[in-house]
């Protein structure tokens, strides 16, 4: 034991005899460490709340329908035939969960006739789990109490040339085989920033939906689940569709997204060790001298590099402790302070699955990230010593 | 004297070759690693902006004031000599005078809603290349009347043929509802199922005989123009400003438009965050190298080489490590690009190879990196920024020292 607290005391001394020069490698290392540390809190927090902001919105976070209605899995696609019923949902899925009719018809305005999804929901759940409402930009939500209001988007709308308060015609194809057809009044516009969306959805009461299609109160086409924590559960007689089946688009853009931030970390860290790797073979070659006179008072050559080892891993840790706690303080600053991701955007609202977002990234630290870096920073560590170590192990033919 | 000079700090720079092909490597790697995520992201914004461009999009549309609030197409703008001349003076390589009808169709397979546009057939052909993507049957010429060409999406949906009747339902100039009967002429497969499943074509002859009841002049709602590229096209829009509504590609699609500066959003923190990590990680070994030869520069001194040479010595070996490490980094990132811009980089793996498509395109499944000057540009100006200060932060605080010390 003694042995090995000569050999740390020796390694850290030497360390301190080119303060400044420890000093500016520990900096680099810990601002390195920091950064990556930062910049992996920031890339998963961001994504779950861009993700979060988003499906709040309308989408949810999973979905149950019949096998059916998504025909061969083609979540663009719609088989209206297909529904289910209250009862064959899990009491515990119900929790959170809004029951819906979702099926394209075509809506007709004074000037118009374009094709919409209509969706039809229960207000006081939508109120309470989606942020619907708060996209209704103009007129107001819709009122239970009343059958045939609808909710449409506001580039829609002056496609088809309707107002608040106009009527518009909706046409479809009810389950019993017939042609739905109906007026309803529009009492509010969906304001989505100009996205896709505004033209391709609108929103009634569940009601009045049933109604228009011909279905029973007890028949649905979705079970949309906004628990945004729980994972979907596993599908049973009905088909479980998740985000990440509905909207693969965007889980794509995603992933590519954290692909992208753990690539950067990687070329961060290698740029370190090889910055580093160079300061340490410069360092111990300039102490050639010593370590002869070293050998000739009978030092090893892998003593000497069991001292080099140990300076090397005491001046990492240190730079990684300094690293992860700065690295925590900019992650729980930027907790309290939420970053606007429109910064990448010069400022332009952010779009996603043809809705407007703004999503303010409050950035939490994930524990894995304090041990997978810790980790990577030591692997690179020793990657970079390899080549100093194998010039001092190869320095002279007399070293013992 | 100074070729002296110059010769003297290459051999300084040689006499060292591992520490100087270690320094110059790391700022070679970093520059190279910078300059292809630049170009690897200007490859996908390029693909992407291709691939908007191409639905029928264009740079920029000319669009009829009315029809550019809410696609209301009752007042075409008549396609004459002046407004010819005002778009082929704007140095657009192509251009399609298009009326823009919506409708549906209903069948017993279900109802779809379409994007029924009235174009002049040879101009069309030149704009986008749907004549060239057709499949089956054949596209549309100057003259057809009650032909349809439509796309492999919407036939496969609802079992069309070429030569089968479709009857499109829409509202006419009056807000009439109506329905009329078109032949199928053609089914092309080009873009993203969304497009194919959307947009169909008829000649303008037809298209006004279906609004309008009668053909008069060649007219048009929107005029989508494509220039050699969306930057480059800004003056001559400027003069069209002047006389027309105009819209670009990222009015018409807000969210792939936003991507993109979010792509660049994302390249220029990387060149930051690069930047300050290898100029903190290579300034300790220039530090180190040039202090070590302090011993050297007092002997020299005392022979009476002057604080000014010393400048220059140092001069000397910043100008030969640029250049050293600009030549790698070129020749690396020459070679990564030269082999991918070819090759693409696969990102299929993200989706288990399925074909995803956002916003109505369908989204690059192989990234090809783009090449371009502006690269080699910035990678000499990276590379002299960090070599340029590491290396003069370290000669004054090594002459610091020895003007200290004598």
């Amino acid at each position: 034991m003694s042995y090995f607290n000569f050999l740390m005391k020796f390694g850290y001394r030497n360390i301190w005899r080119e303060p400044k020069r420890a000093l500016i490698m520990i900096l680099s290392l810990s601002l390195g460490t920091a950064y990556i540390l930062w910049i992996l809190n920031f890339a998963e927090a961001g994504s779950k709340e861009v993700i979060k902001e988003f499906l709040s919105q309308y989408s949810g976070s999973y979905q149950y329908t019949h096998p059916d209605y998504y025909p061969a899995g083609n979540t663009k696609k719609f088989n209206a035939f297909a529904t289910i019923s209250a009862a064959e949902i899990p009491s515990e899925q119900k929790i959170n969960a809004i029951p819906r009719v979702v099926a394209p018809v075509f809506i007709s305005g004074n000037k118009k006739t374009l094709g919409v999804l209509l969706n039809g929901t229960l207000p006081e759940e939508e109120l309470s789990l989606s942020k619907l409402n708060s996209s209704v930009k103009y007129g107001r939500f819709l009122d239970p109490k009343n059958s045939n209001e609808i909710i449409i988007g506001q580039s829609l709308a002056n496609k088809i040339d309707a107002q608040i308060g106009d009527e518009v015609a909706l046409i479809g194809q009810a389950l019993d085989g017939s042609v739905a057809n109906d007026l309803f009044k529009v009492v509010g516009l969906l304001d989505f920033g100009g996205g896709d969306l505004e033209d391709s959805l609108s929103f009634t009461t569940l009601f009045s939906a049933q109604n228009f299609f011909v279905m029973n109160s007890d028949q649905y086409h979705q079970y949309v689940n906004f628990d945004m924590e729980r994972p979907a559960p596993a599908s049973s007689t009905l088909r479980v569709t998740t985000w990440h089946q509905l909207l693969p688009e965007i889980s794509v853009s995603i992933r590519f997204i954290d692909g992208f931030t753990k690539i950067v970390c990687i070329v961060v860290v290698i740029v370190i060790s090889l910055g580093l790797s160079n300061t340490l073979m410069i360092s111990f070659l300039e102490r050639q001298k010593e370590f002869e006179a070293l050998n000739i008072i009978g030092a090893s050559r892998w003593w000497i590099l069991g001292t080099l080892i140990i300076e090397v891993f005491i001046l990492g840790t240190v730079a990684l402790l300094i690293g992860l706690v700065l690295g925590h303080i900019f992650t729980i600053i930027n907790f309290y302070y939420p970053i606007n991701l429109e910064l990448f955007t010069n400022g332009k609202p952010m779009f996603l699955g043809g809705m407007l977002i703004h999503p303010y990234v409050k950035i939490f630290p994930v524990a894995k990230y304090y041990w997978q870096v810790s980790l990577l920073i030591y692997l690179f560590l020793i990657l970079s010593m390899i080549y100093p170590s194998y010039k001092i192990m190869n320095r002279g033919k007399n070293a013992v | 004297m100074n070729n002296f000079l110059f010769a003297f700090a290459g051999k300084n720079i040689w006499r060292h070759k591992g520490r100087s092909f270690f320094i110059s490597f790391s700022v070679s790697l970093a520059v190279t690693v910078s300059v292809w995520v630049m170009a690897f992201f200007d490859g996908m914004n390029f693909q992407i902006e291709k691939a908007v461009v191409n639905t029928n999009t264009g740079h920029y549309q000319i669009q009829e004031d009315t029809y550019a609030f809410n696609t209301d197409a009752n007042k075409p703008l008549v396609w004459n000599n002046e407004i010819k001349s005002l778009v082929q003076n704007s140095k657009a390589i192509s251009y399609s005078p298009e009326l823009v009808l919506d409708a549906n169709i209903s069948t017993p397979e279900g109802s779809a809603p379409l994007l029924t546009i009235g174009i002049i057939p040879h101009l069309h052909q030149h704009f986008l290349p749907i004549a060239s993507h057709i499949i089956d049957g054949s596209f549309l010429e100057e003259n057809d009347d009650d032909f349809i060409i439509i796309g492999r999406e919407l036939a496969n949906d609802f079992k069309f043929n070429v030569g089968d009747e479709l009857v499109l339902n829409y509202q006419d100039h009056l807000g009439e509802l109506r329905s009329e009967i078109l032949y199928i002429k053609g089914i092309y497969d080009f873009n993203a199922n969304v497009f194919q499943k959307r947009f169909v074509y008829i000649s303008q002859l037809t298209w006004q005989k279906l609004f309008f009841g009668e053909f008069t002049d060649f007219k048009f709602n929107r005029i989508p123009m494509i220039f050699n590229s969306f930057e480059k096209a800004t003056p001559a829009i400027e003069k069209l400003k002047k006389h027309f509504k105009i819209k670009s590609w990222k009015d018409l699609n807000p969210e792939m438009g936003v991507v993109l500066d979010f792509h660049h959003g994302m390249v220029r923190l990387f060149f930051l965050i690069i930047a300050i990590t290898i100029m903190m990680t290579i300034l300790t070994p220039i530090r180190m190298l040039w202090q070590e030869r302090l011993k050297e520069f007092r002997m020299l001194h005392t022979l009476g080489v002057s604080f000014k040479d010393f400048w220059i010595i140092g001069l000397c070996e910043i100008i030969l490590m640029i250049l050293i490490s600009s030549l790698l980094s070129t020749f690396i990132l020459g070679l990564i690009l030269g082999i991918q811009s070819y090759t693409g980089l696969d990102f299929s793996f993200l989706n288990q190879g399925q074909i995803i498509e956002r916003s109505g395109i369908r989204l690059p499944r192989i990234v090809y990196p783009r090449i371009s000057p502006e690269q080699i540009y910035i990678t000499v100006v990276m590379v002299i920024g960090i070599l340029g200060s590491s290396y003069t932060w370290s000669i004054s605080r090594t002459l610091k020292k020895l003007k200290a010390e004598i």
